[in-house]
């Protein structure tokens, strides 16, 4: 019992972080329809920016701004010099898709060049833990939940008040009539990419407090948002965090009670299951055929 | 007539393509343009460049006496143009009521909802499908929604490209009614295959072939049966 007591706690911590990182990627591909695995090379430039901050300064306020800084400037840059002009010029989605797996390796490699590949550790992190009979809330947890709730309700007041909801999923529904609804597209598309840019870099700070960050770091956690997208296909952030820490859960179980190896198998199982299955995802609006 | 959209020497097309060569002709405040001519001859091309949906274009497009060559498409709605997309202005996954709060976005509440009453007026069938999404609805509700739109924006002038495309024969007529209420009020540039509507709409018809404008004809000229035999099959 207490076992998997266990499990659920780490799971849904991992599975806020991993909802992080999910957020971003869900409206950024239903948005721009850009399916953006370069978000990897953003979460773990996010990371090492901090982490490179950290070794000079030693002040989180600074390393935390900064890499803030450092991705969204990236991702300005990426989708201003290679999204939007291939988005102009109609190019197939899969010529994105290839442009951004080349970008994810481009950030990669220059993060290796620069700092190596090997895993990097932030020595200054918080230690400790908190103690209930054998279950154990460590304390780089509980920031990870905190600032991760606190980060989601952030972006959830933000959709509320400034109704980019609508906007976002007329966007995403339509980019032609969205113009003519008066929808500057070109600036909603920047605006998903900068906010899920920096909701992958807080994501990708957390996650270094507990494990360290390595260039190759950011794929996996990319790919396992990417399922959660497909398997949501909505903009809908509870759903997204619904998915996110359900699709945690199911890894994290696998792993403790069958094998490590089967983890990320069983993820892309479910995927294959719900794209031969349920091609428009799982909770889907139910719309006619001839018109969805 | 005071003109109040211009164009002038424009050449258009897309993907290095040229669709458009050297069109110029002017539209009369409160006329009915029609743009009529055989598939694939330019008439959507030119929709969508005035809307600004193609800008690899040369020559001018004036409305208004406002230059819109440098606009974008989300701008035209603040100087008065609307353009209605061939197959409807709708969003598959909004609701109904969703289309209407988008459209009215930026107007007040008092302002939005008179608007909103007067969209219903003219289709008040709408008002029982507010909680359905733009996917689940018929051919001609979608057609009624599209046009509710159109008229939300409050916009001088209409570029209506195939509004009656692929409609039953009662949603035509609804359509062409509506359309003549309209025009009472509206300048509009209609691009229409089905001949009888746009001749009953239009006070002008214009003909474009290969991409160049081969003529243009007042309401009394078009009226005679042999029309479309002498100017637009030959």
């Amino acid at each position: 019992m207490e076992t998997t007591i266990q499990i659920l706690i780490n799971s849904i911590v991992s599975g806020l972080l991993l909802s992080l990182v999910a957020i971003g990627f869900t409206y950024i591909f239903q948005v721009t329809k850009v399916f953006h695995l370069a978000h990897g090379g953003i979460y773990v430039s996010g990371a090492f920016a901090c982490w490179w901050v950290l070794t000079k300064t030693n002040n989180w306020f600074a390393a935390i701004i900064l890499s803030v800084a450092v991705v969204a400037i990236l991702i300005y840059l990426i989708e201003k010099t290679i999204y939007l002009p291939l988005t102009k010029k109609q190019s197939n989605q899969s010529i994105s898709l290839i442009a951004s797996m080349g970008l994810y390796v481009v950030i990669v490699n220059v993060l290796a060049l620069f700092f190596g590949s090997e895993n990097k550790i932030i020595d200054n992190t918080v230690s400790g833990s908190f103690e209930l009979g054998n279950i154990i809330l460590t304390k780089v947890q509980a920031i990870q939940s905190i600032i991760g709730v606190a980060l989601i309700v952030a972006f959830l007041i933000y959709l509320k008040f400034s109704k980019s909801n609508l906007a976002l999923q007329a966007v995403s529904d339509n980019e032609t009539i969205s113009k003519i609804f008066s929808i500057n597209t070109e600036s909603e598309r920047t605006k998903v990419f900068i906010i899920g840019s920096i909701l992958a870099c807080i994501a990708a700070i957390l996650k270094t407090m507990e494990t360290g960050i390595d260039p190759q770091a950011g794929m996996s956690i990319t790919l396992t948002a990417a399922v959660v997208a497909i398997l949501v296909a909505r903009l809908n952030v509870l759903l997204i965090i619904a998915f996110s820490i359900g699709l945690t859960i199911l890894q994290n179980s696998v792993e403790w009670f069958l094998n490590a190896q089967w983890k990320e198998g069983i993820t892309f199982l479910i995927l294959l299951l719900v794209i031969l299955f349920r091609t428009e995802g799982i909770i889907s609006y139910n719309l006619r055929k001839d018109r969805a | 007539m005071s003109h109040i959209l211009n164009i002038q020497n424009l050449t258009s097309g897309y993907n290095g393509k040229t669709v458009l060569q050297d069109i110029s002709f002017t539209v009369g405040k409160g006329e009915v343009l029609a743009i009529i001519g055989q598939n694939g001859c330019g008439k959507s091309t030119l929709l969508k460049t005035i809307a600004r949906i193609i800008t690899d274009n040369k020559g001018d497009i004036t409305f208004a006496g406002v230059k819109l060559n440098n606009k974008n498409t989300w701008d035209l709605k603040q100087h008065g143009i609307s353009w209605f997309v061939q197959g409807g202005m709708v969003f598959p996954t909004l609701k109904v009521s969703e289309h209407f709060e988008l459209a009215l976005k930026d107007k007040s509440k008092t302002e939005a909802t008179n608007i909103k009453e007067e969209c219903l007026s003219h289709f008040p069938a709408l008002a029982n499908r507010m909680e359905k999404r733009g996917g689940n609805l018929s051919g001609g509700q979608r057609q009624m929604l599209s046009f509710a739109m159109l008229l939300a924006q409050q916009t001088d002038c209409w570029l209506l490209d195939e509004p009656t495309a692929g409609l039953a024969p009662e949603a035509v007529k609804e359509a062409v009614d509506f359309l003549r209420k309209m025009k009472q009020e509206k300048t509009m540039m209609l691009v229409e295959h089905n001949y009888p509507v746009a001749f009953e709409l239009a006070d002008h018809v214009a003909i474009i072939k290969e991409g160049k404008l081969y003529d243009s004809f007042a309401k009394a000229a078009f009226q005679k049966d042999d029309f479309l035999n002498k100017h637009l099959y030959n």
